[in-house]
């Protein structure tokens, strides 16, 4: 990472992790190889407490990602004015390297599924998603990137092709996108379709920021592979194959290892994301085919150092998470639920 | 059951860390768990209990500035108390049975519990109100000045026990004369 990064207000092109609180001290003592942080901004938008401690404390070392994972972008309603406030508000705060969402949604009726539905792609989704962008942006002050949704089926409605799709939105916005090598596994074997195809065609240009993530593989009624993009396992070697490609393509990118339900232990998670390391650096010595992604919309310029490893000051000690808390039994109130 | 709920009762708001504040009132009426009636009550303390978690950071009053009003003055002052403070009465031994179950805790002796949920720093913690505890920092929560919440509580009530689990717990934050 280099300073510039900072003063461009983007993520370094190291590999991050999805941020869990039960490695919250052991990130602080030592990051290696992890270069950034992605959190999910639902589950720090609450008044106050230990979430929002600690992600004060890891923004003052790591460049932030914020992935909103509620806004329901894909919708047919407005989006909600209260959420975008409080992302405005989280942003705000956070003065993220990125913030991004998904091409869904998850609202209907005004009841919340939590879950990332894909949409039909004709020409009033297009133009519905692309006002969606412009709004955020507007709320944010920033550039968004959008990422490609993991999908079980085809619209019959769906006149235009999904990698069209993004690239019109982001012609049409100025947004980038966030591209998802597990979605674009899933979806592709999901709907018998080339995943190599899909980022061979995809606007790699317009990429900022790339996801790996582990999946569930299952079989539908007519014994067809299916996948669910499930985030509890390692990176599958399909989605290594396919990231190498990827990077061999647009050279170094900011990539974040996705883990979140069966979460691992700091050393199992660590160990992927020096997987993508181990991709990400000898692309860096030969020059990529696209240019690197630019954020047009940069802003707050902020003095971080590079992170580096930390012993823990007794300070620390109380917003770091209770041990207890890593056991279903804990202190805190059970049925707590996150998002994501 | 949580199914149920769910189905019933969608969750509105995206941060769902927020979600299952009507869940009490559905256990209250879910004919499955009706012979279990302390159950409303316990879910109403875990709520309690995840809103504390989240709610917003403040800055306590010390036990000395508050001693520093005098008698009179703290007498006629309204208190204001951390947003993170949720009183809770019941006529089930809540805090009993919430750490029987979950926490290994003795068995539960079957008599009421009012308890307070207080958040020193960042972890809720439940304390056990003496007689009249809640019916006063329900008062003061409205905004009352202290002599008026003392008004409604009988003869022999711990005022003192009371105070000392609000400081010690960082509990006042301000108080107005």
């Amino acid at each position: 990472m280099t300073i510039f990064d900072h003063f461009a207000r983007r993520l370094p092109a190291l590999p991050g992790v999805g941020y869990k609180p039960q490695h919250f001290s052991e990130i602080l003592q030592d990051p290696d190889p992890v270069g950034w942080l992605e959190v999910h901004a639902e589950n720090y938008m609450g008044a106050g407490g230990r979430p929002l401690a600690q992600l004060r404390h890891l923004a003052e070392r790591f460049p932030i990602s914020v992935h909103g994972v509620g806004l329901s972008i894909g919708g047919e309603a407005p989006l909600d004015r209260d959420h975008l406030a409080g992302l405005s508000r989280l942003c705000g705060e956070m003065n993220p390297a990125s913030f991004s969402e998904h091409l869904a949604w998850s609202t209907h009726d005004g009841a919340f599924l939590n879950d990332l539905l894909p949409l039909p792609y004709t020409a009033q989704t297009l133009a519905r998603v692309a006002a969606h962008v412009d709004q955020v942006q507007e709320a944010l002050g920033q550039q968004m990137l959008l990422e490609n949704p993991s999908t079980y089926v085809a619209f019959r409605e769906t006149v235009l092709d999904e990698i069209d799709f993004l690239a019109e939105i982001a012609r049409r916005t100025g947004c980038g996108l966030l591209l998802d090598v597990n979605n674009v596994f899933v979806s592709c074997t999901n709907q018998q379709r080339d995943p190599w195809d899909y980022i061979t065609r995809f606007p790699l240009h317009l990429v900022g920021e790339i996801h790996l993530g582990g999946h569930d593989a299952d079989h539908d009624s007519a014994n067809r592979p299916l996948l669910n993009d499930s985030h509890g396992t390692e990176v599958a070697d399909p989605g290594w194959a396919l990231y190498a490609e990827v990077i061999r393509r647009t050279g170094p990118l900011p990539t974040l290892i996705e883990w979140y339900n069966d979460v691992p232990d700091w050393q199992t998670l660590a160990a992927e994301a020096t997987r993508a390391r181990q991709i990400l650096v000898p692309a860096r010595a030969s020059p990529a085919l696209p240019g690197p992604f630019l954020t047009p919309k940069a802003r707050c310029p902020q003095a971080l150092s590079a992170p580096k490893a930390c012993p823990m000051p007794n300070a620390l000690r109380s917003i770091a998470t209770p041990s207890t808390a890593r056991s279903s039994r804990c202190s805190r109130p059970v049925f707590r639920l996150c998002n994501g | 059951m949580a199914l149920v709920y769910l189905r019933q009762e969608p969750p509105r708001d995206r941060r769902l860390m927020l979600y299952g504040a009507g869940f009490s009132g559905f256990l209250a009426g879910f004919l499955p768990v009706a012979h279990l009636g302390y159950l409303p009550d316990v879910a109403r303390l875990e709520q309690a209990l995840r809103e504390s978690y989240h709610a917003a950071d403040t800055t306590a009053l010390s036990p000395k500035a508050l001693s520093a009003l005098g008698e009179a003055k703290l007498l006629s002052a309204r208190l204001q108390l951390a947003p993170s403070l949720r009183v809770l009465r019941s006529d089930w031994p809540i805090h009993a049975i919430w750490r029987h179950t979950l926490h290994d805790g003795p068995k539960p002796q079957m008599i009421g519990e009012d308890v307070a949920v207080l958040r020193p720093v960042y972890d809720p913690v439940v304390v056990q109100l003496p007689a009249g505890g809640a019916a006063f920092l329900t008062a003061l929560m409205r905004g009352a000045p202290l002599i008026e919440a003392l008004a409604d509580t009988a003869e022999g009530f711990d005022l003192g026990r009371v105070l000392e689990i609000l400081l010690t717990h960082n509990a006042v934050i301000g108080a107005t004369p």
